[in-house]
């Protein structure tokens, strides 16, 4: 009998939790939801009521925003830079990491804390020193700059959070590699590299992330060029398309749907991810 | 990243691939990479000595110019390769790409020395190409004229000239039963039976102080300028001051005085321009400050469109005849290290044959740049237009202050101000203090 | 690749310590890093160090930068911008710092649930932290206009009482913006602790309960403990973050209304690339540097030591 009316009140307790968090959630959600809603109202239909659920879905909204905004374009440059960086990033990084994890001395120990440094460096400090390097190298309103760096500026992190997953892995397997002959590059590759499976997830998918989304350099470096990625396509709408919200939201709605489609992809190596670094 | 973690030649396959993936991005991406200078100099033109010419400009000239740009191509076969960013932006990039040799050829620059890009700031520093040979020089009129010259050197083309009007929404000045007002003491009667009528007077979008400034320099240009055409002056040479000037001190009064009744908006720090022109076309506030450059965007609110709507000039005393309009010329440049200046020349002279001058206005809903004699097809300033004419003008107060920062603490302080922050000799010691860190 | 590997050989034989510790063991060679180490110099640390000079001189990028001492750093504290912004900074990095980890970790402990909604929420409250923060920017200026959805929302379900201008009125406009920061990052500290909750054993947990420990103890001296290390690197990203916050701050606000939620970050841009003063805008971006520096130095210190007691 009592046995029930806990479980009974478990129930309840389970029900009344799950209510709870939907409740936060839709709370949450709301901005989203005036994301959604804007996108998809005609002027008029915003004009009226801007919170209410558009009475006829205007998708023209996106194709305007498309073809006016040049977002293709933009789409493309994005894709460009971010998967070279996060490539480059992955390959420099983790092998960099290997040494710097694999060398117990003083010296790889500095080393490494001068990448953490560059977790804490306020960017601002070596902006306008920074442009003026790339201008002399003739880099400006190309990729090229903008991948040097998103690389260089993304490294701490990428070196801090492998580093941290490769000092939890024993060293064994690539040791007998080595024994075996195999040269140190080799070793890495086929031996350690697999290892770092779920780190690289995380690390592909942070600095995806934060390439894609990354917003002042870009602005300065490639701004107004053919080459331009996507926030800085959607600041320049905003500036263009002053009070067409409809128009400005549909437009970022496009710009944040490739990053939410890698983030699905690589959702489990998310908490994956942090949990090795954690152990770290 | 997984598929090939079984595979012993990792090294190689990761190389190889990393390189397949450049050269097909790279195909892909046309030449993104590197910057061949294809695009960028004269050697691009199709047409002889023409070629291309690099343009920098603002949203609204680029809206302006893009007719002017397609008949100038097709008359001479070169290309006008046109970007745009908001005045703000503008301003922030070109000043890093004029420190790094990366400008345009034709560049949209401020008036006088009202910001880090201005005519007279960039001119001193050499950094703008003399156009004083130009033929359109003898049309520039006088005032516009002393805000294009440095050292006696025309640096600026000016593409028109804009004006601060009030707008207001007619069916409700109607329904009020307000009549236009002449005086300051008729707009406060004014804003009273608005207020009673339950419409806002006053549309103030205050949000990040651009219309802000708007208030100080319409006021300004009757109760200072006309008062005093030498306070620049006296003022660069430590004669006088915002805060010991009585006028200055004045020209503050009044906007402090529409405040403290209440005719402005309610929460003005916090509405961005865009609502703040639509309550007045929604008939919520009654009118708006606003440059005469702002008008089609406020005419696009109102079913009625234009119509809907009527100008006038803010009065600032009580002495109707001596009402003058704040007037701005918004300036093109040519940059003195331009890769192509003929070109970057024969474009301003396209565009200042009269009727591409009145093209331009009549695209815009401007004044023409130019004192050249344009017959406008748009009667929106019509109301404006007897000062216009009389001379009952005076530039935006803020082109001659030394720095663009005089402005910048204006409009931040001032929303301290209008907070009830900081009183006004507060406002006013702080852009002092602005003002004598100079030009820089 | 082969001459970087012969380097690399070649200078394993005037660096003998961690060789001989490690007897037999074969090194792995320092070249490893280089190509990390050039981009990173490149990008990071020459233009640091470079700009760090400018803080001393008058340089306004067009003539030659005159050294002027300390010239910019005392014109730092009378300006209005730049000490609003201090203190600014300051109050967004402490409060964010605390409210983004405990909201985070109150969503990480109840997600680390059997909720059936759990893995559909834990998506939707990381999903902020996904979007650029230039997006974020305009999604929330739109939201809290005075008349717009925020306030239509709260007088929609009678709560008008608290409709406020969120970004208009100085007093207030700060709070707004920390709370889309918060809003933006607590999915993010609540993945991390997510993560955290992993590694907590679940036997550890039943023995407790066993013990008679109640739910809040079990969470006192059992989970929470195992969670300090997710708690200092939440709390590092997060201060590290807060401290240098510049997109959305200047998309949503400026840094006004006057200079309400002005932060370093936005005066340090707005002083270098509207008003052309580099030397006082690198002043500026060094007095940030260093107040990072001694933020993640305390807090790691302080953390650590919590780490040993537990």
């Amino acid at each position: 009998m009592s046995a029930r009316r806990r479980s009974a009140a478990q129930l309840a307790g389970r029900f009344s939790a799950e209510l709870g968090m939907l409740l936060a959630a839709l709370v949450f959600a709301f901005p989203f939801y005036v994301f959604l809603s804007v996108a998809l109202k005609t002027p008029a239909d915003l004009a009226a009521s801007p919170l209410s659920f558009p009475t006829d879905p205007a998708l023209g909204n996106f194709a305007e925003a498309w073809q006016r905004g040049d977002l293709g374009q933009a789409m493309g440059n994005s894709v460009v830079v971010t998967a070279l960086a996060v490539a480059l990033l992955v390959g420099t990084g983790s092998i960099a990491a290997y040494a710097l994890a694999r060398r117990a001395s003083r010296l790889s120990y500095g080393v490494y804390l001068l990448f953490l440094l560059g977790l804490m460096i306020p960017l601002q400090l070596g902006m306008v020193p920074l442009y003026q390097l790339m201008r002399d190298a003739d880099l400006l309103q190309t990729y090229t700059s903008l991948i040097i760096f998103e690389v260089g500026h993304q490294l701490p992190l990428v070196v801090f959070l492998y580093a941290g997953f490769l000092r939890a892995l024993p060293a064994d397997y690539e040791e007998a590699a080595r024994v075996d002959g195999a040269g140190t590059l080799r070793a890495f590759g086929s031996i350690v590299f697999p290892l770092l499976r779920p780190i690289t997830g995380t690390v592909v998918i942070l600095t995806s992330i934060n390439v894609w989304n990354d917003f002042l350099t870009p602005l300065l470096y490639v701004g107004g060029s053919a080459q331009q990625t996507l926030p800085v396509a959607i600041f320049a709408f905003r500036g263009e398309f002053a009070s067409q919200w409809q128009i400005i939201f549909a437009g970022m709605g496009i710009a944040i749907v490739p990053i939410l489609l890698v983030y699905f992809l690589l959702q489990k190596y998310i908490i994956r991810g942090f949990a090795s670094g954690l152990k770290g | 990243m997984s598929k090939h973690s079984e595979n012993p030649t990792r090294g190689t396959r990761t190389a190889r691939t990393a390189a397949a993936t450049l050269v097909l991005a790279t195909t892909l991406a046309g030449c993104g990479f590197v910057n061949t200078g294809g695009g960028d100099g004269s050697d691009g033109g199709t047409n002889g000595t023409s070629g291309t010419v690099t343009a920098y400009v603002n949203t609204e000239q680029s809206a302006g110019l893009a007719p002017l740009v397609e008949a100038f191509e097709q008359e001479t076969g070169s290309t006008v390769d046109v970007s745009s960013a908001t005045t703000d932006e503008l301003n922030q990039q070109l000043r890093v790409q004029l420190t790094s040799g990366t400008a345009a050829d034709l560049i949209r620059v401020s008036p006088g020395s009202s910001s880090p890009v201005a005519a007279g700031v960039l001119g001193r520093a050499d950094e703008l190409a003399d156009l004083s040979d130009a033929g359109w020089v003898a049309e520039l009129s006088e005032d516009t004229r002393s805000l294009a010259e440095v050292e006696g050197e025309v640096v600026a083309f000016p593409v028109s000239r804009n004006a601060i009007v009030m707008a207001y929404n007619r069916e409700v000045f109607e329904r009020a039963g307000v009549e236009v007002p002449t005086t300051w003491s008729e707009l406060l009667t004014a804003c009273e039976q608005l207020s009673a009528a339950g419409v806002t007077p006053i549309s103030t979008p205050f949000q990040g102080g651009i219309y802000l400034q708007f208030w100080v320099y319409a006021l300004a240009a009757t109760l200072v300028y006309a008062e005093n055409p030498e306070i620049d002056a006296q003022m660069a040479a430590g004669e006088t001051s915002f805060v010991s000037d009585a006028r200055w001190n004045e020209t503050f009064a009044r906007i402090a005085q529409l405040n403290d009744a209440g005719y402005f908006s309610d929460g003005m720090l916090g509405i961005p321009p865009d609502q703040g022109l639509q309550s007045v076309a929604t008939g919520e506030s009654a009118m708006v400050l606003l440059v005469s450059a702002g008008l089609p965007q406020l005419y696009g609110y109102a079913e009625g469109g234009e119509e809907a709507f009527d100008v006038f000039a803010l009065p600032a005393n009580e002495d109707a005849s001596s009402t003058h309009v704040a007037i701005a010329p918004d300036f093109l440049a040519v940059n003195a290290e331009a890769e192509n200046p003929e070109g970057a020349r024969a474009f301003l002279d396209f565009l200042a044959r009269p009727e591409n001058v009145e093209a331009y206005a009549d695209e815009m809903g401007v004044l023409p740049g130019l004192a050249v004699d344009a017959e406008l097809s748009s009667d929106a300033l019509e109301p404006i237009m007897p000062m216009f004419d009389s001379g009952r003008t005076a530039g935006y107060a803020n082109y001659l202050w030394p720095n663009g920062d005089v402005q910048q603490t204006m409009l931040q302080s001032g929303q301290e101000w209008l907070d009830g922050t900081i009183d006004t000799p507060a406002l006013l010691e702080q852009m002092d203090a602005e003002y004598a860190r100079g030009t820089s | 690749m082969t001459t970087v590997l012969d380097r690399a050989t070649a200078s394993r034989a005037d660096d003998p310590g961690p060789r001989r510790r490690r007897g037999r063991r074969a090194v792995v060679p320092y070249a490893l890093i280089v190509p990390a180490l050039l981009f990173y110099a490149v990008v990071v640390l020459y233009p640091t160090v470079a700009g760090g000079v400018y803080a001393f001189t008058d340089w306004n990028g067009r003539r030659a930068a005159t050294f002027v001492g300390l010239d910019n750093f005392v014109q730092l504290g009378t300006d209005p911008a730049p000490r609003s912004a201090l203190a600014n900074t300051l109050l967004i990095a402490v409060s964010t710092t605390l409210l983004q980890t405990l909201l985070g970790l109150a969503l990480a402990l109840a997600l680390h649930t059997s909720l059936v909604s759990r893995n559909v929420l834990r998506t939707l409250f990381f999903a902020p932290a996904l979007l650029p923060p230039v997006i974020i920017g305009f999604l929330w200026q739109y939201v809290l206009t005075p008349s717009g959805p925020m306030n239509d929302a709260l007088s929609a379900v009678g709560l008008g009482a608290l409709t406020q201008n969120w970004l208009g009125d100085p007093s207030i406009a700060l709070a707004s913006v920390i709370g889309v920061i918060i809003w933006q990052n607590a999915g993010l500290t609540m993945v991390i602790y997510l993560a955290g909750l992993q590694g907590v054993p679940e036997e550890l947990l039943e023995a407790a309960a066993i013990d008679g420990a109640g739910r809040w103890q079990r969470l006192r001296r059992v989970t929470l403990p195992l969670l300090v290390p997710a708690t200092t690197i939440a709390m590092s990203l997060t201060l590290i973050g807060s401290l240098k916050l510049f997109d959305q701050v200047y998309v949503m606000t400026g840094g006004g209304p006057g200079y309400a939620t002005e932060t370093l970050s936005v005066v340090m841009y707005k002083e270098a690339f509207v008003s052309g003063r580099y030397g006082y805008s690198t002043a500026i971006a060094l007095v940030l540097t260093m107040i990072v520096f001694a933020f993640a130095f305390v807090q790691l210190r302080g953390l650590r030591r919590f780490e040993v007691d537990a």
